[in-house]
């Protein structure tokens, strides 16, 4: 690959996070915000004592432990901004090719010489690759700040936060797991990338009830022509145990790629990713 | 002189409705083009066409290329400016033009920074927060910092006071056109761009009626103001078009020899929009 | 063939489903798909409030067992109790 084309590529990354930084920089700096002010209210509403022996608590559980086996503890506060990931790239996916051509700029897009498979890889390297990275580092403010509250919050009352640093580090260490817990939730749930970009490239009007309905009478039609529920059994598959979407421990990160449903689901998305890219050069 | 776009019997039905019904055109290479029609005769629909932005059937060259086949190539040698406002709304001008900068491998920065320099344009604002000739001036400022062999524009002025209007194609004369690029326009303001053409093409229902250079415009077409007691003589030289004018009628001829017409009045070669008028009404009645 | 399948957005999302639905249906009869969903064991689940001393040992008594861990740092302040010692040579290589 030349490097004029990694330029390129890298342009059209900035645009959609420029375009969409509400959902990819706002959304989970409000997560943020919401746990941090919580938190705290929280810890003022406790008598000081209690508090004084909840920091220590906690302090002591970190000290000494490896950041990375301690690292999965933080992978609860992951949860509020894993879901709000999940619901902005639905957002963002159902929109993104679809909104350029409600408003016409379409035509000033496809009028620069960018292929339309290199424009739905950029949305689909967004949503998998990018999106997570502005999340992490949203989490990383929060815990920075939350740290600095907590020492404060210690000092103020007396407490030998002597394990502090470990827990710090061990947020940190988080960090990874977040970003690879969103990764391969994203190239396990590529069907339904590669779903939502085929209908925001189709529709002319109300792309999301496009992909809703069409998705459940193709479902339909497979139990009326092969009397099978493979579409259905799939969708269950990769929707039922929240559990499957958050890496625990970094051992199972290997295997959670790759393993045969994730390889296959990345076949099967990828037939729908070029039927977008294909979708795209119907530009009304 | 090459053509820098050649196309056969390009046809497009949108339901019902047929955009193009067999178009046929040429343009030479390095000329200024006019592409005239009333709405909805099929001006946006060829234009995108050429710069693949629209399928359509019938054979179709530009630049050497298919549009069809391999848009992204193709755009690396043409530009484009439609006729609405499409820069994105929520970009700002600075970002905009790293964008270009970093897609376009033909973008020259200093150039555009120096364009922009000449208009109030700021380049901290998003889009939607500049005027509709801000917007028309700025996208002007990048497809002439890009080297290209085609720029392509649709009813670019659209919408815009006469001050942009004007000042929109003295910039593409003075500051952009060379010789050597190839310009197409498509319009319903005759008048204003009539002086700037080299080469001629009228659209009408999907069809082109007329295809022709503006230095050949004077031996084709010839109008001649003709006092009553000559009308007879002058109906029988077949005119395409008829319009009274103060008492008078004025007669527009094609392919009519000259020595036939001279003893009906002065003859003139008619302005591009009485032409348009002609060959509309002729194309209307058969 | 291409033109057909290209011929509007609709041949071209028929097409595109019926290619999917295919694949999924003939991968399904050959694996003999059924719903089958990925338990992925979550230690910290069982973590108890109130035996954090039992958490601790599990934590530590996993770690030693795995050479994989450790952080290099100094761990000088440190006031832990029966840590295995050998993790001070690791250097955070997870």
């Amino acid at each position: 690959m030349d490097r004029f084309k990694i330029v390129q590529f890298y342009a059209l990354l900035r645009r959609e996070v420029l375009e969409h930084r509400n959902l990819f920089i706002g959304a989970p700096a409000v997560v943020a915000l919401l746990i941090l002010v919580a938190t705290f209210w929280v810890a003022m509403q406790i008598d000081e004592t209690q508090l004084a022996e909840g920091l220590s608590y906690i302090s002591v559980l970190f000290d000494g432990l490896s950041p990375f086996d301690m690292a999965p503890f933080f992978m609860l506060l992951a949860i509020p901004f894993m879901l709000t990931l999940y619901i902005s790239s639905v957002i963002y996916l159902i929109n993104t090719l679809f909104q350029d051509r409600k408003e016409m700029s379409i035509l000033f897009w496809q009028s620069m010489p960018v292929s339309n498979l290199q424009t739905v890889l950029s949305k689909v390297f967004t949503i998998v690759i990018v999106a997570p990275i502005f999340y992490v580092l949203n989490i990383f403010a929060m815990y920075l700040i939350g740290m600095i509250l907590l020492t404060i919050l210690g000092v103020s009352n007396d407490v030998d936060l002597v394990g502090i640093g470990w827990m710090f580090l061990a947020a940190i260490a988080s960090l990874v797991l977040i970003y690879f817990s969103a990764l391969v939730t994203s190239l396990w749930l590529l069907p339904s990338i590669g779903w939502l970009l085929l209908f925001s490239a189709f529709a002319k009007k109300t792309p999301l009830l496009w992909a809703g309905g069409v998705f459940i009478l193709v479902g339909f039609f497979e139990d009326f022509i092969f009397g099978t529920q493979y579409l259905a059994d799939w969708v269950q598959s990769r929707a039922a145990n929240p559990n499957q979407y958050l890496i625990f421990e970094f051992q199972s990160l290997l295997e959670r790629i790759f393993n045969y449903e994730t390889l296959f689901g990345i076949v099967v998305g990828s037939i729908l990713i070029t039927g977008a890219v294909y979708m795209r050069r119907f530009t009304d | 002189m090459s053509n820098i776009v050649e196309a056969r019997s390009l046809r497009k039905n949108y339901g019902n409705f047929t955009a193009l019904d067999g178009v046929d055109l040429t343009i030479p290479s390095g000329a200024i083009s006019g592409l005239i029609g009333p709405n909805g005769a099929g001006k946006t629909t060829t234009l995108k066409a050429l710069i693949g932005l629209c399928d359509v059937d019938g054979e179709l060259s530009v630049t050497g290329r298919d549009p069809r086949k391999a848009r992204h190539k193709l755009m690396e040698d043409v530009c484009f400016i439609a006729d609405v406002g499409i820069l994105p709304k929520w970009l700002k001008v600075s970002q905009l033009i790293d964008y270009v900068e970093a897609v376009h491998p033909r973008f020259d920065r200093k150039k555009a920074e120096k364009f922009l320099s000449t208009t109030d344009i700021p380049s901290n604002k998003r889009i939607k927060e500049l005027s509709k000739g801000m917007v028309t001036q700025l996208h002007l400022a990048l497809v002439m910092s890009i080297e290209v062999q085609l720029l392509v524009l649709d009813e670019p002025t659209l919408g815009l006071d006469i001050i942009y209007r004007k000042e929109f194609y003295d910039r593409l004369l003075n500051d952009y056109y060379d010789g050597n690029r190839t310009i197409i326009i498509s319009t319903h303001q005759v008048e204003e761009i009539e002086t700037l053409l080299s080469h001629l093409l009228f659209i009408n229902k999907g069809k082109i009626v007329l295809d022709t250079l503006m230095s050949e415009l004077s031996q084709v077409y010839t109008e001649v103001l003709v006092d009553a007691d000559k009308m007879a003589e002058a109906d029988a030289c077949g005119p395409i078009h008829v319009r009274e004018l103060l008492g008078k009628k004025s007669y527009t001829f094609e392919s009519v020899l000259k020595e036939r017409l001279e003893v009906l009045g002065e003859l003139q070669t008619p302005s591009v929009a009485d032409l348009f008028v002609a060959k509309l009404k002729e194309d209307r009645h058969g | 063939m291409k033109n057909i399948i290209l011929k509007n957005r609709y041949t071209l999302l028929v097409v595109t489903l019926v290619v999917y639905i295919g694949v999924l249906v003939a991968e399904g009869a050959i694996t003999g798909r059924e719903v089958r969903v990925f338990e992925f064991e979550n230690p910290f689940f069982d973590f108890n409030v109130n035996n954090f001393e039992g958490f601790r040992e599990n934590r530590e008594s996993r770690v030693s067992d795995d050479s994989r861990s450790g952080s290099g740092e100094d761990r000088g302040e440190n006031r832990g109790e029966n840590r295995d010692d050998s993790r001070d040579e690791d250097s955070g290589d997870a």
